[in-house]
């Protein structure tokens, strides 16, 4: 797709490119002191007192829309800083950057929060910035405190936050604004487990809805396995760029060899512009010193003949054979499997398992084998092999091939399970006895829903944790009352009392005039049937609490045995159908 | 310095559409000085009562004080029990408003780094809010001592409170750009802070606000015709006590006088607003 006016932003809209960074430069300047500063801003630059720190330079790449690109590459390597560039919060130096579309960043911690300022107003700030409507906000602001799962907390002042509520509440306003393009910094590494899977399982959503991503990470399974491309950053340049896995193992080959990044690039005499790489997934990738080099290799079974597919739990042998090029005192022989997801699952080695290698001189060939009990999950694994001294690969590495070879493990037949362990768990099952004890009982309900169970629903109160699914409020600025769209609804309530009223109506605009019939029980004692006339009146049933409920809280259910979805015609709103409560009370 | 002067270039051919982009901001805008509004008085029981309650208290006080306890006259005013303090809410009502936005305006990137360097939105637009707030503050000060002026029978002619108002506008448009100035610059100088802060104290004592330019030495009282706030005081003050309307050529210098300066600031912003969050 060519275009013809060069108008940044607008033209490559339908070129399907999100993101497109030419030749981008940024320098910082270092002042030693503000009089640097004045005298060179006096003699309009002619006496240069500034230190130049370039940040990136020559950056190229081509985000296309949808895609998903992860920056990778030590910390200080401009990752950030090319983050905020595409965000808009920072100017480049030189260089091209066209973004199209709306942009959602999530840079840092925080972003600009005002910390006088409660959770709910700065929803609002913070949706504004990003460019939503007064109403978009309030439409969205109960998802938004649901998702941060804020609720105890959203009218507190944002100072009494800790970090992770902050990342949870910014990872929460982003995801609700619609972007098109979302930066993410490495912010969800602040967060805990939990919330972090909660985002990576919103940002695939994003992903299958076409929003184009740029990531930065410096954890290998969320790159591998949101992104589907990957570029590498070493000291702002752009050395790599290509799929995740290939560029990953880039990376690792390169804190693998123990050099400084510096000497790196001088030695790979870097291109400034590393074109695509393709087809690299599946290859390995050698890198060291080559003092020693693997000579040879094999996995087998338990009986000796090679093989690349188990059964869980089975046993499979790994045999590495090392050639010696150097004298090496005590070297060390490893392996490392990886799942699918280039998650390491097991590694060790020698150094590790503290069995001694002895002392080798050049032309000597060791071998060694492990014998693995493989307790691994059904689904595809890689092996890695690795020669190197000391404990890991990082102090002096010989030979080390990422991805040797792949086997796979399947699950067995009589005891299915997912995951990447095999844990063999055994479990047992009581039959089903009625509970004794009301505390218990009501214990469970206060600690699920955060409270002790209310003796009376009047609309108007937020009450919906105690209410059954299907529920939904009137809508605004109608009478106020509840109803529910299935053909049975329940609600838990206080029942220490004698009678339970209840003010139920039909939905004035479905049936005509036709009565309602309806059941209502409370747990296993039925209470019988009532009828609710059509039309827009209010029938009052005050139901007598059997002694055998009352005096706990309890599960009520009504029933509508007529209630059929397609009573309500093709495309017609089942919610015509229900009933609607105004006013639930135990007396 | 090729680049700042293509910024620069770059900004203001742009500022069309730059004001069009400005324009899209404008509920965000609002919300800034609405949340201002409310936060300034967070966690008081009175809330927004006080921004009302504040200056009442102040025009209360300079009235009552010079006016009543002090017993200052004005010449020519010997009679007018209250034309000391209504001559001095004239001019000090707007200079309060100037010296606010000065002020705010000079640190407002600094107090708004995390907002500046996180979120992407036309960094002008904090200039416009502290601009907005000041002004709403004053817009209900100056409504109040229209309402004395009311009681105590001395509203002026429809056309003086007009000059009055205009001389004001004219008076925020050059803080306005005097602010853009100092706030750039005060990224990069931490100085700037603080000479605006003296700067801004000469500044009140050389101009005749709550003293008479009558009591200044000649070559003194001839020195303030170069004093352009001097100029907009004595206006505002002969506007509202003497109900005289400023001269077309003073009207039309303070206006001329007020766009260059907001146009030098800008101009200041757009040569260096692409260091501005590399440096906070």
């Amino acid at each position: 797709m060519n275009s013809e006016s060069g108008v940044a932003g607008s033209s490559s809209q339908a070129a399907g490119s999100a993101v497109k960074v030419q030749g981008l430069c940024k320098d910082f300047a270092s002042f030693a002191s503000p009089w640097d500063r004045l005298v060179e801003w006096g003699t309009l630059g002619r006496y240069c007192r500034h230190e130049t720190i370039p940040a990136l330079t020559d950056v190229t790449f081509d985000l296309r829309r949808g895609g998903a690109l992860a920056l990778v590459g030590a910390n200080g390597a401009g990752k950030s800083t090319l983050l905020k560039i595409v965000s808009g919060t920072l100017f480049p130096t030189a260089g091209r950057v066209e973004v199209s579309g709306r942009v959602a960043s999530l840079l840092e911690l925080g972003m600009g929060f005002q910390p006088e300022f409660s959770g709910r107003e700065n929803i609002v700030f913070n949706g504004r910035f990003l460019g939503l409507k007064d109403h978009e906000i309030q439409d969205r602001m109960a998802d938004i405190i649901a998702f941060a799962e804020l609720e105890h907390a959203i009218q507190r002042p944002l100072r009494t936050y800790s970090s992770g509520m902050l990342l949870r509440l910014a990872f929460a306003v982003v995801a609700h604004v619609d972007p098109d393009i979302l930066v993410i910094d490495e912010a969800l590494a602040v967060g805990d487990a939990y919330f972090t899977q909660k985002c990576l399982v919103r940002i695939r959503r994003f992903r299958r809805d076409g929003v184009t991503l740029l990531f930065a990470s410096h954890d290998p399974l969320a790159v591998k396995s949101l992104c589907d491309e990957a570029l590498l950053l070493v000291e702002g340049r752009c050395l790599d760029w290509g799929s995740p896995d290939s560029v990953l193992e880039h990376y690792n080959s390169l804190v693998a060899r123990g050099r400084s990044s510096r000497a790196i690039l001088n030695m790979e005499g870097v291109p400034a512009r590393v074109s695509r790489r393709s087809g690299t997934e599946g290859n390995s990738r050698r890198s060291g010193n080559s003092r020693a080099l693997v000579a040879g290799f094999s996995l087998t079974d338990a009986s000796g003949t090679a093989c690349r597919s188990f059964m869980a739990g089975d046993e499979g042998i790994v045999r590495i054979r090392a050639l010696f090029l150097d004298h090496v005192n005590e070297p060390t022989v490893g392996l490392l499997i990886r799942d699918r997801l280039g998650n390491d699952v097991y590694g060790t080695n020698t150094w590790q398992q503290q069995v001694s290698t002895g002392s080798c001189r050049p032309g000597d060939l060791l071998e060694v084998g492990f014998r693995i009990p493989l307790n691994l999950g059904p689904g595809e694994y890689s092996l890695t092999v690795a020669l190197h001294t000391l404990e890991s690969h990082v102090h002096d590495s010989f030979d080390w091939i990422d991805r040797l070879l792949v086997f796979r493990i399947l699950s067995p037949p009589a005891a299915r399970f997912t995951g990447t362990a095999f844990l063999r768990p055994t479990l047992d099952v009581t039959a089903p006895v009625p509970l004794q004890d009301l505390q218990t009982w009501t214990g469970t309900l206060t600690a699920a829903f955060g409270g002790e169970p209310p003796r009376m629903y009047q609309v108007g109160e937020s009450t919906p944790p105690w209410f059954f699914q299907g529920w939904y409020p009137a809508e605004r600025g109608q009478e106020d009352w509840f109803a529910w769209t299935r053909p049975s609804f329940g609600f838990i309530i206080d029942l220490r009392g004698s009678f339970l009223e209840l003010e139920v109506g039909a939905r004035p605009d479905s049936r005509g005039d036709q009565a309602t019939e309806a059941d209502i029980s409370m747990g296993p004692v039925s209470l019988g049937r009532f009828v609710v006339a059509g039309g827009a009146g209010w029938t009052s049933l005050r139901i007598p609490i059997p002694p055998e409920v009352s005096g706990c809280a309890g599960l009520v259910r009504v029933t509508v045995p007529g209630w059929r979805a397609s009573a309500a015609g093709e495309g017609g709103d089942p919610r015509l159908l229900g009933l609607r409560v105004r006013r639930i009370h135990v007396t | 310095m090729v680049s700042a002067v293509r910024s620069t270039w770059k900004f203001l051919s742009g500022l069309g559409g730059g004001l069009v982009k400005l324009l899209g901001y404008r509920d965000l805008l609002w919300q800034m000085i609405r949340t201002d509004l409310r936060g300034r008085y967070r966690g008081s029981l009175l809330g927004l009562s006080w921004t009302v309650v504040h200056p009442l208290v102040m025009i209360g006080i300079y009235i009552l004080v010079f006016s009543r306890l002090m017993g200052a006259r004005l010449a020519g005013h010997t009679d007018a029990p209250y034309a000391f303090g209504i001559y001095l809410c004239a001019a000090l009502l707007p200079w309060n408003l100037f010296t606010e936005v000065m002020g705010r305006s000079t640190t407002v990137f600094l107090e708004h780094a995390n907002l500046v360097k996180k979120m992407a939105f036309p960094n002008i637009l904090l200039h416009l809010y502290v601009a907005g707030t000041a002004a709403v503050h004053a817009a209900i000060v100056m409504c109040l001592f229209l309402l004395f002026l009311l009681a105590v029978g001395q509203l002026p002619p429809l056309a003086a409170l007009a000059a009055w108002i205009l001389l004001t506008v004219l008076q925020l448009v050059l803080a306005m750009g005097l602010g853009l100035v100092a706030s750039t610059l005060n990224v990069f100088f931490r100085d700037v802070g603080q000479i605006v802060t003296v700067l801004l104290q000469v500044g009140f004592w050389l101009t005749p606000i709550v003293y008479v330019a009558d009591i200044l030495p000649s070559p003194a009282r001839r020195m303030l015709r170069f004093n352009l706030l001097a100029r907009i005081a004595q206006g505002q003050q002969e506007a509202i006590l003497n109900h005289g309307l400023p001269g077309p050529g003073l009207t039309a210098i303070v206006a001329v006088l007020a766009l260059a300066v907001l146009a030098a600031g800008l101009a200041c912003y757009a040569a260096l607003r692409h260091g501005i969050p590399d440096e906070l």
